[in-house]
């Protein structure tokens, strides 16, 4: 099967590039399971100016990945980041040439940046991130794009994410832009309080699962295994 | 930085308004039929709905939402062919060129 992996968190503040590299090396290892392209948003997108860019670029050369970069992402960042140019080995591209990979039949995409529940072609986008928080708004464009793509899609704001909907953020370019989601497709929009999020019954692979990963756990990551990422950026 | 010809103002090297706070129908209008287009009642009305979205929503939006929004507020048998005949370009790019707003970002 061929998988693909997105990653957003920070290479400097966030375990999610270090479990990737691992997870990563795990599957270019198995010989039931490729690694076909690797797509980095959000922070993530500072991985070539990261500790991790050299262990990085050699798997992906290896093994013969192809690397993108979201392309708001990027936008977004340079304007604050002159550093971060181009490497030879990544390509920009838009957010839809993750989803569309993840929503093809014959691969499975996992996104170690934003917890998505699936079932079938259900998505399920959770977002905890502040508001003000630029990833708040790349976990909405995440879900806009599924529904973008004719895909059945839910968003839950949850915790801190929830606080959206109170009067000093409701002016916010953030909430006019979530108000959009009805237009775009996306079925609904819940909130919900940690505490509330953390009842709900599904299954749940913790980071310790994960650091211990062999190929056989990637068989209980179909498509119709709900799943919660419990790795925050 | 390109000039628009007729009217003067900056625009971006695919023709986008810099400074959207510049814009006026009557920009608009000059755009349009120096880009070939009929500046009808119908084109009016779908360029203020694109921007009355853009400020409703806070982004440009792409093609397949716009006529979403342009059927919910204009007309519902509005159609993604019969706006890519009507501007033979993308419909979002050239409506929001003509509505003086920030090009849709690429990501989806």
């Amino acid at each position: 099967m061929e998988i693909g992996i997105s990653l957003a968190g920070s290479p400097w503040r966030s375990l999610q590039i270090p479990l990737a590299l691992h997870y990563l090396q795990t599957i270019c290892q198995s010989s039931n399971y490729q690694c076909r392209l690797i797509f980095l948003r959000g922070d993530a997108v500072f991985i070539g100016l990261s500790s991790f860019a050299a262990e990085f670029k050699t798997l992906i050369e290896d093994y013969n990945i192809k690397v993108y970069l979201c392309s708001t992402a990027v936008e977004t960042r340079q304007q604050f980041c002159k550093n971060l140019t181009l490497l030879p080995w990544m390509a920009v591209a838009g957010l839809g040439t993750w989803v569309a990979f993840d929503l093809a039949e014959d691969t499975l995409g996992l996104d170690f940046g934003t917890q998505v529940i699936k079932s079938g072609s259900y998505r399920q986008v959770l977002c905890h991130k502040h508001p003000l928080n630029q990833a708040f708004e790349e976990d909405l464009d995440l879900a806009l794009a599924y529904a973008t793509f004719d895909t059945p899609v839910d968003l839950e704001l949850i915790g801190l994410a929830s606080l959206i909907k109170q009067d000093q953020y409701i002016a916010t370019d953030r909430a006019k832009k979530l108000a959009s989601a009805g237009l775009y497709g996306v079925e609904s929009i819940t909130y919900k309080s940690e505490r509330n999020w953390c009842n709900s019954p599904t299954k749940v692979i913790t980071h310790d699962s994960l650091m211990s990963l062999n190929c056989d756990l990637l068989d209980s990551l179909s498509k119709d295994t709900q799943l919660e990422w419990l790795l925050k950026p | 930085m390109a000039q628009h010809t007729q009217i003067n103002l900056a625009t971006t090297e695919d023709g986008f308004l810099k400074n959207m706070d510049q814009w006026s129908t009557s920009w608009a209008q000059a755009l349009a039929l120096e880009q070939g287009y009929q500046w009808t009642a119908t084109l009016e009305a779908q360029v203020i709905a694109t921007r009355e979205f853009y400020f409703a929503y806070a982004h440009s939006p792409k093609t397949r939402v716009l006529i979403e929004h342009l059927k919910q507020t204009l007309d519902s048998s509005i159609t993604s062919v019969a706006l890519q005949i009507t501007f033979k370009e993308n419909p979002a790019l050239a409506l929001c060129r003509l509505a003086g707003l920030p090009r849709p970002k690429q990501c989806f």
